[in-house]
């Protein structure tokens, strides 16, 4: 009987297996040499990853999670309107932009940024 | 024909007509099967997730906090963490085996971490290899299956997630022809059979596994031949038509296997949970060998009732599979020589929320019908806050107790809600609906409709500062006689009885002065208040009389909730929110709530607004909070009383969250309390007792410039001219005349001088 002793033993190593997992494709990246150390930083990179790679939603999450940790971070709410913007949601995402204005007050390049992003949804 | 050839003709036709009815009647009762099985075998109530723990550098988060926080989360403190779901406490850290947990935007696999703590905050988190996590999103805490049926409960396991072993046991001690025979054992029930015609009663089962399955569906408990032969029918047309998997991972999550009160525990999901505390993947052999022994009867190897006879019979199972030789001679004395080690039935299912999940009702409503979340297995992911809600049902359970003892009010006359929300996120984390927060009663606070009162006050003044107003604007407090669309005539009054002549506008909000409020809202119109609050998310424009502008307009805390959290939020709108996604149980996301924001409101004249509402906690009606709120912890907030002291209210916000607190009688008999007196002794415990409150400082819009005015008159002023200075935003340009007596002359020249120099610099 081989097969049921393989079988307890993937059971009694499952845990220890997966306290090695390799490294993980859906949560924010453990830092490398050049990954934010900031959890919101992390968080945003996550975003712009999925973006890149077309997964809208995906990237939405991410920085839903880290406006929960930094809810009065302008750099967040923008990335938010971005990638509101690549999915074609003008309204919403000159709404965000407007919200990442609301709170970019001594941010010159942030302030241009929201505002070349409002008109931009103004334009289509 | 002779009578006897006729009477044992008739005889036998009688038995072959009723053995013809009774084949037909199997056959038939067989026939439904297949498709109820189907309809069934996938009952699952739908599970509800409160919102997962993110831990990072800098949270406030102490090591014992955090470790408290896993125990809630069903982790086990161990010597040596090994297993998903095990932790242990170092100085000044804690390892962690995380749990694998399929959120709704994928997977993420368990890690061994540890983390690290500093003074009473988050240092850092290391994975194994030494590298730097900087964010960990711990699996959240099931909230139940609240919305189960019937008080039955599920805790439904995939087929990939039952333990090899459980299969291979579940075969060995019930079922050892399982995988060969075509639903029922002949051999099994001959045997079984031979044992009962000894003894007489029907006393061994000789039930195969699918047998059971169908007893446990379809059938009642009552023994008669008649039933067995129904469930025999039945687990050979099941057999015809799904394969030995489908019905072993059915079998898994379907047998019973004890009692909670008025709680069935079904199935080896729940049943981990409701012995040990534990997920089924993470059950050891000594555990799950008395699950198995259970079900030859749940009540009579109870291990909390009769731990000898359940550690008896887990002895016999273990013998059993050392037998089969699914696990070794060694492993069968270890596993022997267990304690029994039950959990103590402290039980995350105490902790039960019937308001908050009325409100997750409500927001799927629309798309899942109650069957649906009765039975379709899905998994709903919340914003629910375990903390915030303990926090809040604390501080209304304390304030209700307070208010009646320090105003010698009858116990128990008091009633009370609140609704907490996350501004920027616009996620609803907290809900209470009545002091018996475990209730799942009247919910006040998304059905109580009570006149609002000053919480009105806000948005009078938000529309008089879009309209050009600003907070050093003078209006008069003086009496004041409205003509109602009736033709009658109404005459306010201040609280105090008292008139106080031309005051800014920051000092009638701070103070809430009534007659200087229906004057502002006169001037303004009564109409533009309306739409405002309809903007600012009202489902409705309340009806435009003048009453409305003294709060006679009906709310819920719930929707009073909606209303300052838009204002908390700088004047964008969200619908409030409680659900984040809902996903099939096998992982497939479904629905995504995503947050969505419109601006309802001048970001500019939300700040100016905002810094009247800190005035009301720093130097108005608010500000008996200060007993209680951490010191420096900026709030703005609005006290509330309706006509005759039935109703009192406190609205307000920090930099994070935003509280709802209603204190009334259920009868709408007034109780003498103003919303200072009442309800804001629930609302500041509260937010005091926040993790990790932030003050509220939004950065200040470019357009407007801060300037001192005198509280009094709303003049420009400094300290040599007034001893009642306050500090407000106003629009760049225009900021008021300077009072008398400040050496204002010099200070024109000062000021010019600057502008003149900065002129230079640009």
């Amino acid at each position: 009987m081989i097969r049921p002793a393989l079988l307890l033993l993937a059971v009694l190593t499952a845990a220890g297996c997966a306290a090695r997992a390799p490294a993980p494709r859906d949560d924010a990246p453990a830092s490398g040499a050049a990954a934010p150390a900031s959890p919101t930083g992390a968080l945003m990179l996550l975003g712009r990853e999925q973006l890149a790679a077309g997964n809208h939603p995906g990237a939405a999450a991410a920085l839903e999670r880290a406006l929960r940790i930094e809810p009065a971070d302008p750099e967040l709410w923008l990335e938010l309107a971005r990638v509101r913007h690549a999915q074609g949601r003008d309204e919403q995402a000159a709404a965000l932009a407007r919200k990442a204005l609301s709170l970019a007050a001594g941010r010159p390049a942030l302030e241009r940024s929201a505002n070349a992003l409002i008109e931009a949804t103004a334009r289509r | 024909m002779k009578p006897r050839t006729a009477r044992l003709g008739l005889g036998l036709a009688t038995l072959l007509g009723g053995a013809l009815m009774l084949a037909a009647y199997l056959a038939w009762q067989a026939a439904g099967i297949a498709e109820r099985f189907e309809a069934m075998r996938w009952d699952a109530p739908a599970q509800v997730y409160a919102a997962p723990l993110e831990v990072y550098a800098g949270l406030a988060l102490a090591r014992d906090e955090f470790a408290g926080e896993l125990l809630r989360l069903g982790y086990r403190e161990v010597a040596s963490p090994n297993r998903r779901g095990t932790f242990r406490r170092l100085p000044g850290a804690i390892e962690i085996v995380t749990r694998r947990f399929h959120f709704e935007d994928g997977v993420q696999p368990s890690r061994r971490l540890e983390v690290r703590f500093r003074a009473r905050e988050v240092r850092d988190l290391h994975d194994g290899a030494g590298r730097r996590l900087p964010v960990l999103r711990l699996d959240p805490l099931l909230l139940g299956n609240t919305f189960a049926a019937g008080g039955e409960d599920r805790m439904i396991v995939a087929p990939h997630e039952i333990p090899p072993l459980l299969v291979d046991a579940l075969k060995a001690v019930e079922d050892r022809r399982f995988d060969s025979h075509p639903g029922i054992d002949v051999l099994g029930i001959v045997r079984a059979a031979a044992a009962n015609l000894r003894s007489g009663r029907l006393e061994q089962g000789g039930s195969t596994l699918t047998q059971q399955l169908v007893k446990n569906y379809f059938l009642g408990a009552e023994r008669t031949w008649l039933r067995k032969a129904r469930e025999a029918a039945m687990a050979l047309a099941l057999e015809r038509r799904f394969d030995k998997h489908e019905i072993l991972t059915a079998y898994v999550n379907e047998v019973y296997l004890g009692q909670d009160g008025p709680r069935a525990i079904h199935g080896f999901g729940l049943g981990a949970q409701f012995y040990f505390d534990k997920r089924l993947s993470e059950l050891q052999l000594h555990e799950m060998a008395l699950l198995v022994g259970l079900l030859r009867g749940p009540s009579l190897y109870d291990p909390r009732r009769y731990p000898e006879r359940a550690r008896e019979r887990r002895s016999q199972v273990l013998a059993v599979l050392e037998r089969e030789r699914l696990i070794s001679a060694g492993q069968r004395a270890g596993a022997d020589d267990h304690e029994l080690g039950i959990a103590e039935r402290r039980g995350r299912y105490s902790t039960y929320h019937p308001a908050y999940l009325a409100l997750v009702r409500r927001q799927l409503r629309a798309q899942y019908p109650p069957e649906e979340l009765a039975s379709a297995g899905l998994r709903v992911f919340t914003a629910f806050d375990a903390l915030a809600q303990a926090q809040a049902e604390r501080a209304l359970a304390d304030g209700l107790e307070r208010l009646e003892r320090t105003r010698a009010l009858a116990i128990g006359s008091l009633e009370g809600a609140v609704v907490v929300t996350r501004a920027a996120s616009a996620e609803v984390i907290a809900v209470v609906g009545g002091r018996r927060s475990g209730f799942d009663g009247f919910n006040r606070a998304l059905d109580a409709r009570r006149p609002m009162g000053s919480l009105v006050k806000p948005f009078v003044y938000l529309a008089a500062l879009e309209a050009g107003y600003t907070l050093a604007s003078p209006v008069d407090d003086q009496p004041i006689v409205v003509t109602l669309d009736t033709g009658e005539t109404w005459s306010p009054a201040n609280f105090d009885g008292e008139a106080h002549g031309r005051v800014p506008l920051v000092r009638a909000l701070a103070q809430s002065y009534n007659l200087a409020t229906v004057r502002l809202g006169s001037e303004v119109g009564v109409e533009r208040v309306a739409q405002l609050m309809h903007r600012l998310g009202l489902n409705e424009t309340p009806p435009p009389y003048p009453s409305l502008l003294l709060g006679a307009h009906e709310l819920s805390p719930f929707e009073a909730a909606q209303l300052y959290t838009s204002l908390a939020n700088g004047g964008f709108r969200s619908p409030l929110r409680t659900v984040r996604a809902v996903s099939s149980r096998d992982g497939r996301t479904l629905e995504r709530y995503p947050l969505e924001i419109v601006q309802a409101s001048d970001p500019a004249a939300v700040y100016q607004l905002n810094q009247a509402l800190v005035q009301v906690m720093r130097k108005g009606t608010g500000r008996s909070a200060s007993k209680w709120l951490p010191e420096g912890l900026t709030a703005a907030g609005k006290t509330g009383t309706s006509g005759e002291f039935r109703d009192s209210w406190f609205a307000g916000f920090t930099g994070d969250h935003v509280a709802v607190a209603w204190v009334g009688a259920d009868d709408n008999r007034p109780t003498g309390l103003t919303g200072a007196a009442g309800a804001l002794t629930v609302w500041a415990p509260l937010i005091a007792g926040l993790h990790g409150a932030i003050g509220y400082s939004p950065p200040a819009p470019p357009s407007l410039e801060e300037v001192s005015i005198d509280y009094g008159s709303g003049l420009r002023a400094n300290r040599t001219c007034s001893k009642d200075l306050v500090s407000v935003a106003v629009p760049a340009g225009a900021a008021p005349e300077w009072a008398q007596g400040c050496g204002i002359d010099l200070r024109r020249v000062g000021s010019r001088l600057k502008e003149w120099f900065e002129g230079i610099l640009k």
